[in-house]
């Protein structure tokens, strides 16, 4: 089903009209057998009134008589009941991390709107994409603000006034501290009810991923879907050109006046080890780990990463 | 080394703060940027950081010590501002510079060259303030000057001293002072009261202790830059030749004076290579002394024979002037000894002087000798071959000679054949008239003979018959003198004076010293009581003239009954022909007037001086020397045949001068090493008070100035190196600790 994305309000800074029109024929599907409250394209675990067969059973008292199948019963003078899986809906939660090393944007990189492209606001523009075609989907988008707990919470929805206010949490949402995902996530996990997929914008600089991904394995447990999507700066990837820096660190406040001409080698081999650690770690969740550079504009990484997951998913 | 300007000083210091002023004020202030990764960061710079830290101070460093090192340099470089800048006033309108090009000039110390200071020195001069004109005298053996006047061409003079050599000649003073005299001639009392002489010397004691500045005008005042050193060090072949005849299958020695001029005792070796051989020795010389060495020749062949001395210092050091080290050696052997006795003896007389003459002469240890009689009358007219070639030719009892005959013994006198007369009557007295007459100024002997009287015989006549009767009525003589330092007698010893009380002779001349004589009567070596002078050994020309005034006869009076009587006479022969001109051929000295007889060495070939076409002299090098006279020598004809005349003889070493393709003869042309060879200086208040005379004479230290130039120099060299090692060093730190 196709249909042309809704008019954007101006003041959603983090909605773009060009970019819901490179998105309008891309679907959010889930790979996985989903728990919805509605009905709808995606498959549920529940046995509901569908038209895809499922199975028989046999007939127990309180059951709907209309599912009875009567030729089985003429044939075998044993009541069964015929089954159907449930079509229902996604819940699709969305967990932007807002610590403070989410905001940097390098020197001179902007977004479309004028706003500093910052990994948080490159975070900020893929989340409220996502969530624009879940919603249109007719799915349900939640958004959770983390950093170092939980700093915003926007539980799930399929409507547009829904997605309205998720949002508006979008634009509101402040820049945190320290990095510590995982408390962000235990204190999500305790509001949500139904299991759907739980869509992760981290730069996973969290000195503690270990607390990370246990809570990651929770979700898993409790078979969520889970994809990291992991929001790399190129000035973050590989120190600037220049002779004399002094790099301030973003969360902790500390200095170091550096070259780096004489650093650049041992700075790109620990981050690439990082990156490659949270690669391993996601994916020995089972998680589905997807790199994102904020070179890249955002409609595009979700163009290839939704291509791809489609292709997957058949 | 002398002190530092004091602004240079500060300026290095400056230089040196520059780089760490620069470092602190003008570090990069890293660009403030924040970094998400700041931990990544923090893991890698960690030991980076101490790694920059250390390649930091060390790029600083080595260039803040370059800095430091180019001020030191520069400060070394422009530290001496020239004194003519400092004394303006005292400069002169005109200036006459004699530079000295002796041989001691080229002394070095420390590398430099005595000259070369010199030089810079004298150029100086001409760019004093105040300078208008000049003129410069190039000093050595000759004095030449530039211009013969002052002029305004101060270029040119300056380009005169570029070009100036030191020349291997001695330095006579008193040329050079007067060429300077004649280039102020005719200038006004005003306009010499501008005038300077300026001489640029290293004022060497043996040059200049007898310099009189009488010649300059006064009023004009002489300042002397004085470059040389006093306690030089050197060590010099002060004389070199041949000892002893040398005759083929003889003995002979080559001997060398090797003398340490130094204040140390030096090791040196001698080395000679002669004839296609060499020897060699070591000698231990002590300070201010002289060594002789003598290597022993034999059985070297007949004919020229060519060879050199050269000294090699043990510690190079202690030799300033190595151009003294090299003395060249020229040598004929003679194939035997011929001796021609000239007399009216018959030859199978005995008894007579010739009788005894010949006995003794023919009695040598160690040559051949062949001795020919010839009657006077062989003399006259074309002299018979055998003449020409003997090595000596005596005389007694020849009668009264004729002018041709005299003229005969000239020529072989003129040519280099040395003559032993042994007058033995009254008419010999008018032979060595006849002699003196014919030989002019060659033969100038320094008594008078005349016939010895003996008892009561007063005239000529008188003594010619009483000659004729016999010799029983005159009275002895004893031999008062006998020099024993010399030959003949020297052979004897201390013994000398034991063999002459012995000595009662009859006979010969009576003579008185002949009036205004003083030196020349050096040449007497034995002496009579009555001082007749009873031997005179002197040098005509190229030959040596002996004249023995003994009675040669048999009897108990006469000198050939006594037992010394054949050892002196082969002394004497030795005497007369081992002389430097006879053997030996040096011709003379390095810008001096040569003069080397050829005649003896052409005759027969029929050639004169004037066919030159048939003439090749070739010089040291082997290339052909022009014979054309002015600075090149020339051949002319005299009494003896052709002769090489150099007015101001040149480079040294062997000359060789052919006549038809084949050698004429062989000669060397060597630098005064023994007046040169002697670097001390004379002091500056002899020249400023003795010498002077009435002249205000003012004597500087040149060469302080230029020695601390040249160590400025040097040391601004060392700190520019420094320096640019510093920078280098630096190169090698980036690259080292480069990431």
């Amino acid at each position: 089903m196709t249909t042309s994305p809704r008019p954007t309000n101006p003041r959603y800074r983090f909605l773009e009209p060009a970019a819901l029109q490179e998105l309008k024929n891309l679907r959010f599907i889930a790979k996985r057998i989903v728990e919805g409250s509605f009905a709808g394209r995606h498959r549920s675990n529940i046995r509901g009134s569908s038209v895809e067969f499922a199975d028989y059973r046999e007939y127990s008292p309180g059951d709907d008589l209309r599912r009875l199948d009567w030729k089985v019963y003429l044939r075998t003078r044993r009541p069964y009941i015929r089954t159907f899986d449930e079509e229902t809906n996604l819940t699709v939660l969305l967990a932007v991390d807002t610590s403070r090393s989410m905001d940097f944007g390098g020197r001179e990189s902007r977004g479309a709107r004028g706003a500093a492209l910052t990994k948080l606001n490159y975070a900020r523009y893929l989340a409220a994409a996502l969530a624009y075609l879940v919603v249109q989907s007719r799915d349900q988008a939640g958004l959770a603000l983390v950093a170092n707990d939980l700093a915003g919470w926007h539980a799930p929805g399929s409507t547009h006034r829904h997605l309205d206010g998720l949002l508006n949490l979008l634009e509101r949402a402040e820049v945190g501290k320290s990095t510590r995902l995982g408390a962000g996530l235990e204190s999500l996990f305790t509001l949500v009810r139904r299991r759907g997929i739980l869509i992760l914008v981290s730069d996973f600089l969290d000195e503690n991923l270990d607390d990370l991904f246990r809570m990651v394995r929770l979700y898993r447990h409790r078979r969520f879907e889970v994809i990291l999507f992991h929001v790399i700066h190129p000035e973050e990837q590989a120190l600037p050109y220049g002779r004399n820096f002094r790099f301030v660190d973003s969360e902790g406040g500390g200095e170091l006046e550096v070259d780096p001409r004489d650093v650049e080698q041992g700075y790109a081999a620990a981050f690439e080890a990082h990156r490659l650690r949270v690669r391993n770690l996601a994916l020995g969740c089972g998680c589905e780990y997807e790199p994102v550079e904020t070179g890249v504009t955002y409609p595009d990484a979700i163009r290839a990463y939704l291509r791809v997951r489609e292709a997957f998913a058949r | 080394m002398s002190p530092l300007h004091l602004w240079a000083l500060f300026g290095a210091a400056a230089g040196a703060a520059l780089p760490v002023l620069i470092h602190v004020l003008t570090r990069p202030r890293g660009e403030r940027r924040l970094l998400p990764t700041f931990r990544f960061l923090v893991e890698t710079a960690q030991h980076t950081a101490r790694r920059n830290r250390l390649r930091n101070f060390l790029v600083l460093l080595a260039r803040a010590l370059a800095l430091l090192l180019l001020g030191l340099g520069f400060a070394r470089f422009m530290q001496r501002a020239p004194e003519a800048a400092r004394e303006p006033g005292e400069r002169k309108g005109r200036k006459v510079v004699i530079l000295d090009c002796s041989l001691s000039m080229k002394a070095t110390e420390g590398g430099v060259a005595l000259f070369d200071r010199a030089r810079a020195a004298a150029q100086k001069v001409f760019d004093e303030p105040g300078t208008a004109e000049g003129e410069l005298v190039l000093a050595a053996e000759n004095a030449r000057a530039v211009f013969g006047k002052t002029s305004p061409n101060l270029v040119a003079l300056k380009d005169e001293i570029a070009k100036a050599l030191a020349r291997p000649e001695r330095l006579r003073a008193a040329a050079a002072l007067e060429a300077a005299a004649r280039s102020l001639a005719g200038l006004g009392e005003a306009e010499l009261a501008a005038c300077e002489v300026v001489v640029v010397s290293d004022l060497q004691r043996g040059n200049w202790a007898k310099a009189s500045f009488a010649p300059l005008p006064k009023g004009v005042p002489v300042r002397i830059l004085s470059v040389g050193r006093d306690g030089l060090p050197n060590l010099c072949l002060a004389k070199a030749g041949i000892s002893g005849l040398p005759e083929a299958g003889a003995r002979f020695f080559a001997v060398a004076d090797v003398v340490n001029y130094g204040r140390e005792s030096a090791e040196v070796r001698v080395e000679l290579a002669f004839d296609e051989r060499a020897w060699s020795s070591t000698l231990q010389v002590p300070a201010g002394e002289v060594k002789s060495l003598s290597f022993e020749l034999a059985d070297v062949p007949a004919g020229w024979r060519a060879g050199r001395f050269r000294l090699v210092p043990a510690v190079p050091a202690a030799d300033a002037l190595p151009d003294d080290d090299v003395y060249p050696l020229c040598v004929r052997v003679q194939p035997a000894r011929e001796i021609a006795l000239v007399t009216l003896e018959r030859p199978g007389e005995v008894g007579g002087p010739a009788y005894f003459l010949q006995r003794a002469l023919e009695s040598s240890p160690e040559a051949t000798v062949g001795v020919a009689r010839y009657l006077p009358g062989q003399l006259e007219g074309e002299l018979d071959e055998a003449l020409w070639n003997a090595e000596l030719v005596a005389v007694v009892n020849a009668g009264l000679f004729s002018e041709a005959q005299a003229a005969a013994l000239g020529r072989l006198l003129v040519a280099g054949i040395p003559v032993l007369f042994a007058p033995q009557g009254a008419v010999d007295a008018d032979n060595v008239k006849i002699l003196e007459a014919q030989l002019g100024a060659a033969l100038r002997l320094p008594v008078e003979f005349q016939p010895y009287r003996g008892a009561g015989r007063a005239s000529a006549l008188g003594s010619v018959f009483a000659e004729r009767a016999g010799h029983d009525d005159r009275g002895a003589r004893f031999l008062v003198f006998a020099d024993p330092e010399r030959r003949p007698f020297r052979v004897f010893g201390d013994a000398v004076t034991r063999f002459t009380a012995t000595l009662k002779l009859g006979g010969g001349l009576a003579s008185r010293p002949r009036d205004g004589a003083g030196l020349e009567l050096d040449a007497v070596r034995a002496r009579y009581n009555d001082e007749s002078a009873a031997l005179i050994v002197t040098q005509v020309a190229a030959g040596r003239f002996g004249l023995l005034n003994m009675a040669l006869g048999g009897d108990e009076r006469r000198f050939a009954a006594h037992p010394i009587f054949v050892p002196l006479i082969q002394e004497l022969c030795a005497e007369l022909l081992d002389s430097d001109s006879q053997h030996n051929k040096e011709a003379g000295r390095c810008g001096q007037t040569v003069h080397v007889p050829v005649g003896r060495w052409t005759r027969g070939r029929a050639r004169g001086a004037q066919d030159t076409q048939a003439w090749t002299l070739r010089g040291p090098d082997g290339q052909p020397v022009p014979l054309t006279g002015g600075d090149f020598p020339s051949l002319k004809d005299d009494a003896a045949g052709a002769a090489l005349f150099w007015a101001s003889a040149g480079r040294p070493g062997p000359y060789a001068l052919d006549l038809d393709g084949e050698p004429a003869v062989r000669f060397t042309l060597v630098p005064p090493f023994d007046e040169e060879g002697d670097l001390s200086v004379l002091g500056k208040d002899v020249l400023e008070q003795r010498l002077a005379q009435d002249r205000t004479v003012s004597v500087v230290e040149a060469e302080i100035e230029e020695d601390s130039s040249r160590q400025d120099r040097e040391h601004s060299d060392a700190f520019f190196l420094a320096a640019l090692g510093c920078l280098f060093l630096e190169l090698l730190f980036l690259k080292a600790f480069r990431t």
